[in-house]
């Protein structure tokens, strides 16, 4: 297999939730790939729709959810598609060469994709133990004996790091500390083989050394076990860390999407930027660290033009009437693609339109007063 | 009574998870089915419950023995046959009572606790009395437990018009009282009383699913948002198998408790049955029918009500008190 070989490609995905008060464009017509072997970030602030975007891929987004648009292609298989009904073009219907439910469970989930849930702590069940639940996983997606499948769970669990494997492998998961049990999601995860793993903010809710530890182990396992990786979270040290390609999100939408070096040090998107400045640097003393001006709206009744322009400091008349797509940056080419207007790709006359008054530099608090005022 | 019950589970039930915030983990180790086991050894009114529901069910597993496998020889051999007995003298009273009415070759434990209107000795149809009631006790419950905990862990787990359907088929047998609904029930299916206990069994087991499945739905309901249930779907678990495997285990505590309770009032409800004459035909021996025919003499030889009433009550009991002390074990913020 080539290294360069494409195993997943997401078009144009849309996920909605129709909810009482409205819908939830919750992802809102994304693209991205993952190629053989690299490790994809997924980037954003909470509610940018990271977690729905990779729950889509897996087809597991529930009512009153649903995935509206858009194709999601895993290797030879179409795993979402949707064509125009022939005699009501408005209509559309699932293609007949998508996967079915079962098909999904049966060879794709698990087995092709797996996926590692944010929290340790509440992804093992309580009442098994850490080794026979690892063992029920296997059992499921490959095709070996029981006593097989021991074998392979304790190697697994050898391998990411877990001390006196054969002790503690009839231990239940409340025994394990938080970064052990996160090692445990993970042999989970890599114990059936998987091509692709989702990484759904796994070291989120770990403290910063065992966060570093994990980020090795991962880093050193996807060479070993020669598996793609779907990485969502929101720490750009993450992603600086463990990323080769990043897609930033705001608010169901990729707003950059770069090689993670191209990222860092040629950044297109303020929302980038500001992501980028927010991160708290060892380096420099600052009285105040440098935050993104009010909160995300709410997804469903997102911004006119630009998503981002309610919050953006660079933000001019033109993004407030004009909806940016991502295209190619003109500037830095390549691989390399943004959704904003001051990019030469685009030609809607940014640099002449009068910059607006936003939130952006009114910080957290402006938007808790902003809020206020609306409410009265 | 049960219903007031079930409600104040599911209330500790649902605290105890809230209260799990700040101490996750020590939380999450105290609702494990052994910590529940060594809390039980702490407390006293548990263990005497315990106590009687081993002393009752083992006197069960000898009788039953006795009266399917050896036909009584072991009665016979030592004692009187529960059905015949020894018919000399009907309606005496118990030795130490009415010492005048046996004759001098009698010793003390002749009948200690009298005989009854056919002569049969009450001690030994007390002895295997307990048969019935201790069966009808584990059979109905055993029946409600696992009709109620499917039904309203499918329901819960999948909401919806599934939930809906079910829940509502539920509703209308928790509708209609309790007795009733088992009368009934023995009535249209075995009009001849032949196997009237059988079926009153599997009435009070039908009777009691609703408890079951309503109180398992709202534990289901918290569930199956966990993450665990997710990632079990996420590496493509058939719903089934998460259901049995992941959800019903992390549901079954309060449930576990409801059942120990449900014994009591299931053996309750077969000994009125039985009082009534749906239950146990004549001349097997259970309480509720030696109630039945202690009733035109309760005025006069008391003691044959007394017994039998007194044997229900310390079983019931003896099941309540384990029942309260499980649910006070399975919430993890009662420290003994």
């Amino acid at each position: 297999m080539s290294s360069d070989e494409t195993i997943l490609e997401v078009e144009d995905l849309k996920t909605q939730f129709f909810t009482e008060e409205g819908v939830v464009r919750a992802v809102d017509g994304i693209d991205f790939d993952v190629r053989h072997g690299e490790i994809v970030g997924l980037v954003g602030e909470s509610g940018a729709g990271k977690s729905v975007a990779v729950q889509s891929i897996l087809r597991l987004i529930e009512e009153p959810g649903a995935i509206v648009g858009g194709e999601i292609r895993y290797k030879d298989d179409l795993l979402f598609g949707l064509e125009a009904e022939a005699d009501d073009p408005e209509e559309r219907t699932e293609r007949e060469e998508m996967l079915t439910q079962t098909e999904m469970r049966k060879r794709i989930r698990g087995r092709e994709i797996a996926i590692i849930f944010q929290d340790p702590m509440e992804s093992l069940n309580p009442v098994y133990t850490v080794g026979s639940q690892i063992e029920e996983f296997i059992g499921l997606n490959r095709e070996v004996s029981g006593d097989q499948a021991r074998d392979i769970a304790m190697e697994t669990l050898r391998d990411v790091g877990i001390p006196e494997v054969e002790a503690r492998y009839d231990d239940y998961p409340h025994q394990f500390s938080g970064g052990m049990r996160q090692r445990v999601l993970i042999a989970m995860a890599l114990a059936c083989e998987p091509d692709l793993i989702v990484a759904d903010e796994p070291t989120t809710a770990l403290d910063v050394t065992v966060e570093a530890q994990i980020l090795n182990l991962v880093d050193d396992l996807q060479a070993r076990y020669d598996t793609s990786l779907v990485w969502v979270t929101h720490d750009m040290g993450v992603v600086a860390e463990i990323c080769d390609r990043v897609n930033v999100m705001y608010l169901g939408e990729v707003v950059e999407q770069a090689p993670v070096d191209d990222l860092f040090h040629d950044t297109k998107h303020p929302y980038t930027s500001k992501l980028l400045a927010s991160l708290p640097r060892p380096d420099r003393t600052v009285g105040e660290l440098d935050s993104i001006g009010g909160v995300m709206p709410e997804a469903i009744n997102p911004p006119s033009g630009c998503r981002f322009h309610s919050r953006c400091p660079e933000a001019r008349e033109v993004c407030a009437e004009v909806h940016p797509d991502e295209r190619p940056s003109a500037e830095a080419g390549g691989d390399h693609t943004v959704a904003c207007f001051r990019d030469d790709a685009f030609d809607v006359g940014y640099w002449d339109s009068p910059p607006i008054e936003t939130e952006a530099g009114g910080g957290f608090e402006a938007s808790l007063t902003a809020g206020e005022g609306e409410s009265r | 009574m049960a219903v007031d019950d079930t409600a104040g589970t599911l209330d500790r039930e649902e605290e105890s998870t809230e209260a799990g915030g700040l101490e996750a983990e020590e939380v999450e180790a105290r609702v494990g089915l052994s910590y529940t086991v060594t809390q039980i050894r702490r407390d006293p009114t548990a263990l005497v419950g315990l106590a009687i529901i081993i002393v009752t069910t083992t006197v069960a597993i000898v009788a039953t023995v006795d009266a399917v496998f050896l036909e009584y020889w072991l009665a016979e051999t030592f004692w009187y046959h529960p059905l015949r007995g020894p018919h000399a003298d009907t309606n005496l009273p118990p030795y130490g009572v009415g010492n005048q009415y046996y004759d001098a070759s009698r010793t003390t434990l002749s009948h200690p606790l009298g005989t009854d209107f056919r002569g049969r000795d009450v001690a030994v149809r007390l002895f295997y009395g307990t048969r019935i009631a201790i069966t009808v006790g584990f059979v109905s419950t055993t029946l409600g437990l696992v009709g109620g905990t499917l039904t309203g862990a499918v329901a819960g787990y999948y909401g919806g018009w599934i939930d809906d359907v079910l829940m509502r088929a539920v509703e209308i047998l928790y509708a209609i009282p309790f007795l009733i609904l088992v009368i009934a029930f023995v009535v249209a299916f075995d009009p001849d009383r032949k196997n009237a206990l059988l079926f009153a069994m599997i009435g009070v087991g039908i009777a009691s699913l609703p408890t079951f499945a309503r109180l398992i739905r709202s534990r289901v309901f918290s569930v199956r948002e966990e993450e665990y249930v997710e990632a079990a779907k996420a590496a493509g678990v058939k719903d089934r198998w998460i259901i049995l495997r992941h959800v019903i285990p992390n549901s079954f505590a309060p449930v576990l408790v409801q059942a120990t309770l449900q014994i009591g009032v299931a053996i309750l409800i077969v000994a009125g049955l039985s009082f009534l004459g749906y239950g146990a035909q004549p001349p097997t021996a259970s309480w509720g029918q030696m109630l039945n025919n202690a009733r035109n003499l309760m005025l006069t030889n008391q003691w044959f009500s007394i017994f039998p009433g007194i044997c229900i009550m310390i079983t019931v009991i003896g099941f309540n008190m384990l029942g309260d002390g499980l649910r006070d074990a399975a919430d993890p913020r009662i420290q003994n």
